[in-house]
């Protein structure tokens, strides 16, 4: 986020111009959520988590990656995504509430695998373009390679259930561990974006 | 179902974990492949574009040197000799007797000039391309050609008319550059040179079995060919290339009443 505003001038007149504005959101959603859970309100943290901050963060970098090329296919590719995770929201909250499955955050693991998608399809579009000899200066690689490792990575230990974390705390403790440094690779990698972008 | 879950679980992390290291390493050898063909494409770029400099720097001094042999031949000499011609009047004339001395030593001085510039002016342009037909020259090319057993060259010529210098001069190099192409790049095993006259239009055809080229891509049009294009084009006739990959180039000259 500091990055981001400290090389505003690159991103000004771009889409850019709003992932430093998302990332001060995520930063006060945070910080609003731990001093909720300090003061033990872990109802409206839940509540906000599950209703505004996820929600808000899938649909953010699924417009991310539309704002890349701006076509047709990926407008389709946005609204597709978009209508899924909506569903899944609504199933998870009407059908699964309460119910022991494997994945206890249903609708978090399908918008990971929305995301997940548009990464790859954007590497794969990267790997066989002329592009690739400059990815260092694309903001888009640094940002899709921290959500590719950052929520792929953790998707098994935020989609495991809490019972299962029970029967191996030793291993559970250690990808605890792993998920934070995940955390901060993903945003160095954003902040990496920042420094290396390439002016217009 | 604790079981189950656990194994699921480890299946899952270790699949996703090999999927993340196989992704970096795909990243990895793609970025190497293409930065690779790229180096290669730049270095290829390099030499072409130094050798077509190479070309223009010789090409300017051949038209300069041209222009400076015209000029001599056309315009010095023109005058030199017709102070020649006055001078022997004078020295035939009775009444400038007096003078004859002085006359005749530069008369003498006119006449050796006349022959130092002339002999110069041969010199600055290639006698063979003025003294040779467009159909001699190809003809002598050819010779020298299939004497290196590189390839067979087979030359077709139906019209000997001379043409001017300048024509003949960008003809022959369009030839002889279509040659060097379909040896060093096309590898061609047989090269065909025609050259027609039909209705007041002269027409250079020339042909080979190469392994041609996808005529889209941009590397391969290279400067080679865009300078024959620009010799035609400076000689106002048209120019056609078909090429295709293994099914070897066919270049197409046109020219209204060359002359």
């Amino acid at each position: 986020m500091v990055a981001g505003f400290v090389y505003w001038d690159k991103v000004k007149n771009t889409p850019w111009k709003w992932f430093p504005v998302y990332l001060f959101f995520i930063f006060l959603f945070e910080s609003t959520g731990e001093l909720l859970i300090y003061f033990s309100y872990d109802d409206i943290h839940l509540f906000m988590y599950d209703y505004i901050v996820i929600p808000m963060q899938f649909i953010f970098l699924y417009t991310l990656f539309y704002l890349q090329d701006r076509n047709e296919n990926s407008k389709k590719w946005l609204i597709f995504l978009s209508s899924v995770y909506f569903a899944s929201l609504c199933f998870e909250k009407i059908f699964l509430t309460g119910a022991n499955d494997w994945f206890n955050q249903f609708s978090y693991t399908i918008g990971v695998i929305g995301l997940v998608m548009l990464a790859i399809r954007y590497f794969d579009k990267l790997v066989h373009s002329e592009s690739l000899l400059l990815f260092k200066s694309d903001m888009m690689f640094w940002v899709a390679s921290g959500i590719l490792f950052f929520y792929l990575g953790t998707l098994p230990f935020y989609g495991v259930p809490d019972s299962l974390k029970g029967k191996m705390p030793h291993f559970m403790n250690m990808y605890w561990i792993a998920t934070i440094l995940l955390d901060m690779t993903m945003y160095i990698l954003f902040t990496l974006g920042f420094i290396w972008k390439r002016q217009k | 179902m604790e079981k189950t879950e656990i194994i699921l679980f480890i299946l899952l992390f270790n699949l996703i974990l090999i999927f993340l290291i196989g992704s970096v390493i795909y990243f990895v050898y793609q970025y190497r492949k293409r930065k690779i063909i790229y180096d290669n494409e730049k270095v290829e770029t390099s030499k072409k574009h130094k050798l077509e400099l190479l070309k223009a720097q010789v090409d300017g001094q051949e038209q300069t040197m041209q222009f400076i042999a015209r000029e001599i031949h056309d315009n010095v000499t023109q005058k030199l000799t017709l102070a020649s011609l006055y001078s022997q009047m004078m020295d035939a004339d009775e009444r400038l007797h007096a003078f004859k001395e002085n006359i005749q030593p530069i008369s003498h001085i006119l006449e050796s000039s006349l022959v130092e510039l002339r002999s110069l002016s041969k010199a600055l342009i290639d006698n063979s391309l003025q003294q040779k037909t467009i159909g001699e020259l190809i003809l002598e090319e050819t010779r020298i050609v299939n004497s290196t057993g590189m390839t067979y060259v087979s030359a077709h010529i139906e019209d000997h008319a001379n043409l001017s210098v300048e024509m003949k001069s960008n003809l022959f190099r369009v030839v002889q550059e279509f040659i060097q192409n379909s040896l060093k790049h096309a590898q061609a095993k047989k090269i065909e040179i025609n050259l027609t006259r039909k209705n007041h239009q002269l027409c250079l055809s020339l042909r080979d079995d190469g392994k041609g080229f996808d005529m889209n891509t941009s590397m391969e049009k290279g400067m080679g060919l865009n300078n024959m294009k620009r010799r035609i084009e400076s000689l106002n006739g048209s120019f056609e290339l078909i090429s295709k990959k293994d099914e070897g180039t066919t270049m197409i000259i046109l020219l209204s009443n060359p002359t």
